[in-house]
This record gives structure tokens, sequence and C-alpha cells, in this order.
């Protein structure tokens, strides 16, 4: 009877699992059939979803018209830099504010915590005439910086360093470990699951980030792909004046969608069950 | 004495390199963005200082009261399904299911799509006239709904566009806090005969309390803060029918710009939103104590 | 020894200096063709390029609005693009703030004068008496039509201006419910229409444009001269409404609210489609869609049609010879726009408008340019005729074409509206 009971409780979990994935995946499913599609078949009705004539040609304009493999470039290097610098700098505060009991905490965690409700579109004008102003627009550097003022990583690593029980730390101490030392081993592995999620958020959000991208590079050099992409987007019909060109535009966005979900498999990883408090010990 | 003196270096030594980013290119730039929204000005030549006078503008204007109201509306469409719907393919994900990774991948995907994308996408599936779902709803008999055109519909198709795009994120911090719970305490109520409802209600529910406020909170903010969608997709039409705050504040100051009107739409946006964190927070530590 | 390291330098020197006489000015050009049009001037500046070696010029195209930000943003820090695309109505908003150079003497010595030009092309390029750009083209709305779907319906297209009565009766015969009935026919179901006759825009900013153009069909603008203030006949205004309004909710022959009526069209779902030349690429991309063009229906006493017109400016600099090299291949550009004419749009120059009589589906627009009327040239153009959800005239639109609103109170409210922003 039991076992009847679990055999049944699989099969729903797995039918669950089947419907999330049919909600989530369908749209992207839509993006892709699209993209080997000839421009005269993607407006089509009833709808297709196998192409009567594949073609590999949306890609090959991408390529060949448009500096792609350069904006993907640009893209990778500025979301691994800024991911990188943004895992360092906020766990250490995390680590400070989770941990240590010193004059100003409440206040200055107060303070980087009310930023999160300001919002970004504001920082806009005021970040460009700085970086205008210290002649770093154009570069990936600006690209770069303003992603590692973020507040949200240090929001989550804060709350999760809270949980730590105080015995791994002290017995540590007792080893004679420094707090730097107690941050990079004991600390950054036990928070492997929430560093790898804070990472996750980070890369997506400067990989698909736009308007400060928009805003901060002119040259063709250091554009990224969103900001790339725009450039042959027609959006809405009628009012941007050029003809829609779906095709190349989902084919490009189906090409800056693969860096992203690479980086998503490889950090998801950590997710898994057995990096528990124990494990560390050891 | 001079070791306890470095020692209550650490904490702040741990901050410097965050905080100078943070004030360089986070804090900085928000105050200098509360003081141009004293100005009026157009980032061509310099701003006239006005003191509060785009605020009182601000409420007696119609379009930005509108703006609120639907911001709020947007919110109770997607903040509870987002917090139960990431809560549940997290614990779902989570089981020792084959395939899982792929679903985790799958229901994340839609996340690193870019906005316009996005809007392209769905703007092809709610079409009233060749939309694939309209196209599938016909076979239920259910007549075309004009779901981006009408009033009434296209908030909903934007709110549902959002839990498409964004359930992912809130999957992820729910999975890390799922993992964050060692697996001996679970462990030991098994052992006690507990059973798997028992277990989640009284053991893995409570400690991801910490998780929950992090993500509510992440939640609610970007929900007020929605741009992307509404504007590829809608455009904040018809009839400003999904009109939202930031939306609102990007045409003043990116299309119009009237920067200083613009500034002061985020610090209003501002203003509701601790209020907003601040009820949050005392909501939750009543149920906390109950 | 000193000799010979003066012949060294004197070497040096030379060698650098051929190698800056060499390497080429670069100039960047920035254009909101984000479509097929972006591939054709594409390639006009790599022509450009190839032929000129001395001037390399490298062409961004980005949506209109967010390239509008981006220019303002990059010229407050003094660092513009060499060479701007926008629209004529467009020029006044960045010429009041002196972003743009006057170039009326370039024009003329250039050789350029206004006899060469479709005129609304060539006022569209002036700003309180200062000319701004160069004319590039015009666009303004016309009819595509579906060969297949009139010769289904026995209809003969039209090849020239038809009547506000023969369009509508064509566009009747050409909706059909579910049972094949028009909405002539007794018992026509307009719940379920299978094909509308007629596509236009409701939605967005051309709703209004529609209107704007049946409202100078009866010889009226839209504002004062001094461009101060709302001023038009209301009894003129409610009837290019009602015109409108009619054809979604009293004939239904168009759509209520469609989100994509270039679609619409592409498919098969509307016969006719009103809308700009720069979906003719579109239309050609098609897979097994005929199609022609024929100018809007003359509805009231003129013949007038929505229309505008891209120009070519050069933001203001400091870097001189820059600005020359720009005007250089400016001028380029228009003696050589006749290819530009395969980007749908019709080129401003009368001798390069010719090519586009040879090309496809050009009709409509041609037999449109000399009727062609732009909206009022303003400074507050970005926010008076908005194309975002907040804009006076996009509500109204919706207000009216997509909501079934009565007519008056929505216009009285959008005059006030435009009104309110006119005197700040």
């Amino acid at each position: 009877m039991k076992r009847k009971n679990k055999y049944l409780t699989k099969t729903i979990l797995y039918l669950l699992l089947i419907a999330c994935t049919i909600f989530a995946f369908a749209p992207v499913l839509w993006m892709t059939v699209s993209a080997f599609k000839p421009e005269g078949e993607i407006a089509s009705y009833p709808p297709t979803w196998i192409p009567a004539h594949p073609t590999m040609s949306n890609f090959s304009y991408v390529l060949e018209t448009f500096n792609f493999l350069r904006w993907t470039l640009n893209s990778s290097l500025s979301a691994i830099i800024a991911t990188i610098i943004v895992i360092l700098i906020d766990s250490l505060a995390a680590f400070s504010f989770a941990r240590f009991h010193f004059k100003g905490n409440a206040l200055l965690y107060a303070t980087v915590l009310s930023m999160l409700m300001v919002p970004i579109q504001v920082t806009i004008i005021p970040l460009y005439l700085m970086f205008a102003h210290v002649h770093l627009l154009n570069t990936i550097t600006a690209l770069i910086l303003p992603t590692t003022g973020n507040v949200t990583g240090v929001f989550i690593l804060r709350n999760f360093f809270r949980s730590v029980p105080q015995d791994l730390i002290d017995a540590a101490r007792i080893d004679g470990a420094s707090y730097l030392r107690i941050w990079w081993t004991i600390m950054l592995p036990i928070a492997r699951p929430s560093i790898s999620a804070v990472a996750i958020i980070t890369f997506i959000s400067n990989w698909t980030n736009f308007l400060w991208p928009l805003v901060s590079v002119n040259s063709d050099a250091s554009r990224t792909l969103p900001v790339g992409i725009a450039e042959f987007f027609g959006g809405q019909s009628g009012v941007s004046g050029s003809a829609p060109q779906y095709g190349p535009a989902m084919a490009a966005a189906l090409m800056a969608t693969l860096p992203a979900i690479v980086i998503f498999l490889l950090l998801q990883r950590y997710f898994v069950k057995g990096i528990t408090m124990t494990g560390i010990k050891g | 004495m001079k070791k306890n003196l470095r020692l209550s270096l650490v904490p702040y030594l741990f901050l410097i390199p965050y905080l100078f980013a943070f004030i360089a290119f986070r804090f900085g730039p928000s105050i200098a963005g509360f003081f141009v929204s004293l100005t009026k000005w157009n980032i061509i030549g310099t701003p006239k200082f006005i003191g509060f006078e785009n605020y009182s503008e601000l409420f007696s204007d119609p379009s930005f009261i509108t703006s609120l109201v639907n911001t709020l509306y947007f919110m109770a469409l997607t903040v509870p399904a987002l917090i139960v719907l990431g809560l549940l393919i997290a614990l779902l994900v989570d089981q020792d299911l084959k395939g899982r990774t792929a679903t985790r991948t799958f229901v994340f995907m839609p996340y690193v799509i870019m906005s316009t994308v996005v809007g392209v996408i769905w703007m092809w599936i709610f079409d009233t006239h060749f939309g694939i779902l309209n196209y599938y709803l016909s076979f239920l008999g259910i007549k075309p709904i004009a779901w981006l055109s009408s009033v009434n519909w296209a908030m909903p198709a934007v709110a549902i566009t959002t839990i498409w795009w964004t359930v992912g994120f809130n999957m992820i911090l729910f999975l890390a806090g799922l993992q964050d719970i060692p697996e001996e305490l679970k462990e030991a109520a098994r052992i006690d005969g507990a059973s798997n409802w028992q277990i989640f209600w009284n053991v893995t529910f409570p400690l991801l309390r910490p998780t929950t406020v992090v993500v509510l909170m992440l939640t609610l903010i970007n929900s007020f803060e929605v741009f992307d969608q509404v504007y590829v997709m809608t455009g904040g039409g018809p009839s400003m029918a999904t009109l939202t705050v930031i939306q609102y504040m990007y045409f003043q100051a990116f299309q119009y710009f009237r920067l200083g009107y613009g500034s002061a739409v985020a610090y209003v946006v501002f203003a509701f939103l601790i209020i907003l964190v601040l009820v949050e927070r005392q909501l939750l530590k009543k149920v906390g104590e109950a | 020894m000193k000799f010979k390291s003066g012949v060294l330098m004197v070497l040096g020197l030379l060698v650098i200096g051929v190698l800056v006489m060499a390497s080429p000015i670069e100039l960047t050009f920035w254009g909101g063709w984000t479509g097929p049009d972006g591939d054709v001037m594409r390639g006009l500046v790599d022509e450009y390029n190839s032929t000129h070696p001395d001037v390399h010029i490298t062409f961004t195209t980005m949506q209109w609005t967010p390239l509008f930000t981006k220019f303002m943003t990059s010229a407050a820090v003094g660092n513009p693009p060499d060479i701007l695309g926008m629209h004529g109505p467009d020029i006044p908003q960045f010429a009041a703030l002196n972003l743009l150079s006057p170039l009326g003497k370039v024009v003329e010595n250039a050789g350029f004068t206004a006899t060469q030009f479709a005129t609304a092309a060539w006022n569209g390029t002036f700003y309180n008496g200062v000319q701004y750009a160069f004319p590039l083209d015009l666009h303004m709305n016309a009819i595509f039509y579906n060969k297949a779907l009139f010769e289904k319906a026995g209809i003969t297209p039209p090849t020239g201006w038809v009547s506000g009565q023969q369009f509508l009766n064509i566009a009747i015969k050409l909706t059909l419910d579910k049972n094949g009935k028009n909405p002539n026919d007794p018992g026509f179901d307009p719940n379920n229409i299978v094909q509308y006759g007629f596509g236009l825009y409701s939605l967005n900013w051309h709703a209004f444009l529609q209107w704007y153009e049946l409202l100078a069909q009866q010889g009226y603008g839209f504002l004062n001269s001094q461009n101060t203030k709302v001023d038009y006949p209301t009894e003129a205004g409610l009837k290019a409404w009602q015109w409108l309004q009619n054809l979604v909710f009293k004939y239904h022959v168009s759509p209520v609210g469609a989100t994509n009526p270039l679609n619409d069209f592409l498919i098969g779902k509307t016969a006719m489609l009103e809308d700009g030349p720069w979906e003719i690429p579109a239309c050609q991309a098609q897979k097994g869609l005929e199609w022609g063009t024929f100018p809007i229906p003359q509805v009231f006493g003129k013949k007038a049609v929505w229309g505008s017109g891209h120009v070519l400016t050069i933001p203001v600099q400091s870097n001189k010879v820059k600005m020359q090299a720009a005007e250089n291949f400016v001028i380029w550009l228009i003696k050589n726009s006749s290819k530009w004419a395969l980007s749908g749009n019709i080129p401003a120059l009368n001798t390069a408008r010719e090519y586009a009589y040879s090309l496809p589906g050009r009709t409509g627009f041609l037999e449109s340019a000399p009727y062609e009327v732009m909206l009022p040239r303003i400074p507050m153009e970005a926010e008076v005729f908005s194309a975002a959800s907040v804009s006076p005239i996009v509500v109204a639109g919706q207000d009216i074409m997509v909501r079934d609103q009565d007519i008056l109170p929505v216009m009285e409210w959008m005059n006030s509206q435009i009104d309110q922003i006119l005197s700040r």
C-alpha cells in the first residue's frame, strides 16, 4: 500500500516537472524555431512549430553583418569580471555585517539596504557624467564598475552568514586562524549554494543590462550583446519606422542566450546535497 | 592591546572594498539623483534649482497617479504567484528526481533572455489574430481574447509574462536556501517517524524563513520597479492601462529629457518602497511571534 | 654623430607624418534604420568607404528613441556622432538646444537648390528659417493591398486616389465572416469575422497620424500658426475621428485593437493596410504574398496624406576637419540617394526619385508625394507628438479607436493636455 503511494507521488512529481518544463520552455522553443525560419515564413497562421524550409541564413546574416563575436566577448568579459569582483567584495562585506559587532553596523547596513529601493535608472545620468569626467566612457571598465556597487549580493550573503553556527568560527579562532582565513576557508565554501546564486544573478543582470551599456558605450568595439542586438530590432511595428526582421533578431537572441545557459549549468552544480556544515569540517 | 585594536579594525577593513564601490557607483549617484530631482534640467546646460516643485507637480499629475495604481495592481498579480511558484518549483527540483537539472535549467532559461526578445516572443503568443495562445484556446471553444489591446487583459498578460520570465530567479534563491538546511535535521526528524509533510512544515519551512524574507523583499522591489516587460509589450497602453511608475520615470527622464521630474518619480518610488518594506518587516515579525 | 642623429630625426618625422596622413579620418554615423532599410544604408556606407580611402565611416543603427537618448547624453559631454540621421520634425528639439550645425551655406555650396527636391522634404529641413539638414527622403502613408484577395472578391485595385465612399465599398466587399457574408449582407456576424477589409493602426501613435491627415484633407492643421496652441475646428476633428471609428465599430471592416497590423496583412487576415513605405521590404520577403499600393482614400475635400522624411544632420563639434569630412559624405550620399529607394523610402532628390518608379509597389507612394503633410515643427516635438503610452495623442487614439468611447470628450481632453504641455 505504502509502496503504491510512493509510486503515485513520484508520478505526480514527474508530471509537475514536465508541466514546469513545458510552460517555461515553449516560448523559448518558439524563439528557437523562428531563428531557423526564413523571414517570409515567420508570420504564418496557423503557427508552425517545424520550419518548412529550415535555414541558417539568419545566423550567417547576424555573424557577417555585425560584430557579433566582439559583442559576445565584451559581454562575457564584463560579466565574468564583474561577477568575480562582486563575489569577493560582497562576501567580505556580508561577513563583516553578519558576524561582527562594531560601531555603526546597523546604520551602515540599513543605508546599504535602503539603496536597494532607489530605482537604478536615477543613477544613470550622474554615473554617465562621472565616467565622462574621468574619461572612462567607451571602455569595458565602464561596463564593469557600476555592477560592483550592487546591493543584492550583500543582502543575500549577509542573511546566509548569520545562520552559520558560531561554533565553527570559534573553533577556527582557537586553531589560530585569522578572520581573513576564516572567510576564505570556512565562510566561502559553506556558502557555496548562496554564492552560486549570487554569482548567477550578478552574471545575468550584467549580461542582460541595457540602459547603462547603451548610454556609456559609443564605439562598436566595446558594445555589449543587448545593445548590439538592439541595432536590428525593428521593435513595435510602425512606431520605429523600419520593417521588422524577426529572424535575425531571434537568431541573435538565441546565440546570446547560450553562453549564459552554460554559466548557469556550471554554477547550478553547487546546488546539490552534501555540502552541509558537517561536510566542511573534515 | 595592540592586538585588540587590530581586531577591532577587522570588520571595517572587510567592508572597505565594498563600501568604496558602493559609495562611488550606487550611493553617490543616487544622492546626486536626489539633487537632480530638485532641479529643472535637460542634461544640456546647467540645472536650475526649483526646490520641491517637481514633487508637488507629480502629485497633481493624473498620469503619475494612474501609474502608481497600476503598479500596485501589477504587484498584486505577480508577487504572491512568484513567491509561491518559486518555492514550489524549488522544492520540486530539489527532490531526487531524474531530469531535475534539465527542469532547473528550463525554468531558469527565460530569465537569461533579454527584455526586448521576451517582448517580441510574448507579443507573438498573445496576438489576437495570429497568436499561439488564442490558436490553442480556440480548440477549447474560447473566442479570441484581445490580450494586449484590451484594458482588462493587458495587465494580466504582462503579469503572466513576468511570472514566466522571473520565476527562475526566485527558484534559484529558494534552491540555495534549501541547500543551506542541514540534511541531518531532516534525517533526525525522519528517524523520529515524521512524514514528509511534517518534515517540510516543522523543519524545512521554519529554516527557510531567512531565505523567504530575502526573496519576498527582492520580489516586492522588483515588482514595484517593473519596467522592461511593460515597455516592450504594451508600451504602457492601451489607454495607460499598463503604465507603471518606472516606465513613467523613463519617459520623463530619457525620452522627454525632463531629468528633474523623472528623478522626482524615482524618489517617490523610494519612499513608497521604504514604507512597504517596513510594513513587510512588521508583518513578518508578527507572524514569527504567533 | 650629430648629423646622423639629425638625419634620423628628420626621417622619423617624415615617417610619422606619412603615417598620420595615410590613416583615414574616422567618422561615426548614427541612424534609426533597424530593419532592411539599415542594410541598404550600410551598403551605401561601405561603398563610400571603399571609394574614399581617406575617410572611414562607422555606421550604427538603433531604434530612434534610444538613439536620441544616446545623442543627448553624448552631446552633453561633447562627444556626439559626426553624422546623425533623423526626421524633419525632429530637428527643432535639437536645433533649439544648439546641438545641430546650420547647413544652409554647405547645402548651397554643394550646388543643391529647393527645386531639385520634393517640396515637403526640402521644407522639412528648416527650423525658424535656418536650414539644419540635407533632405534624404520622404515616407508617407498609403494603402498596401493583397492582390489575391482582391481577385477573389472580383475587385480591380484602384491605381490612384479614390473617394472615401469608394474605399469603404471595397473594404466592405473584402470583409468576410465565417459564413462568407459581407457586413452589408443580412445575417452578417460581426463576432466571427475571418477576413477584414482594412487594417489600420489604433494602438500606437499612427492612429493620431491617420486622424491628422484627415484633418489636413479638410484644410486644417493641428496647431495655430505660432505653434503655441491647439487650433482646429471641433467639427472637422470630430468628422475625422468619426470616419476612423466607424471603420472599426460601425462597418466592422477593421479589427478592434490589432496589436500587429503588418503581420495581419502579411498572413492575409486583412486585405488592405494603411502603412508607410518602410514596410515594403517585409512585403517583398513574405512568401506567397502578391501586393501593390495606392494612395489613401480622399475622404474630404482635399488630397492630403501624413508623411515625414529622413534628413541628415551634422551635430555641432569642435573638430573642423571631421565636420568637413562629414559634410562631404552627406553630399555624396544625397547625390547617390537613388539606391536608397531600395529601402522603400522615396528619395527626396528629384533625379534619384526617378529610380523609384522602376521598383515594384511604389505607385501609391509616388502618387502621394506631392500631397504629403508633415507634423508641425516644434522644439517640444518629443513630448507633444510622443509615441509613448502617456502621450495624449496616443491615449486619445486608443480611447476612440480601441475602446469606442465618445469622441468629443476625448478630443477635448487631448486638446487641453497638448495645450498644457505647450504652455510649459
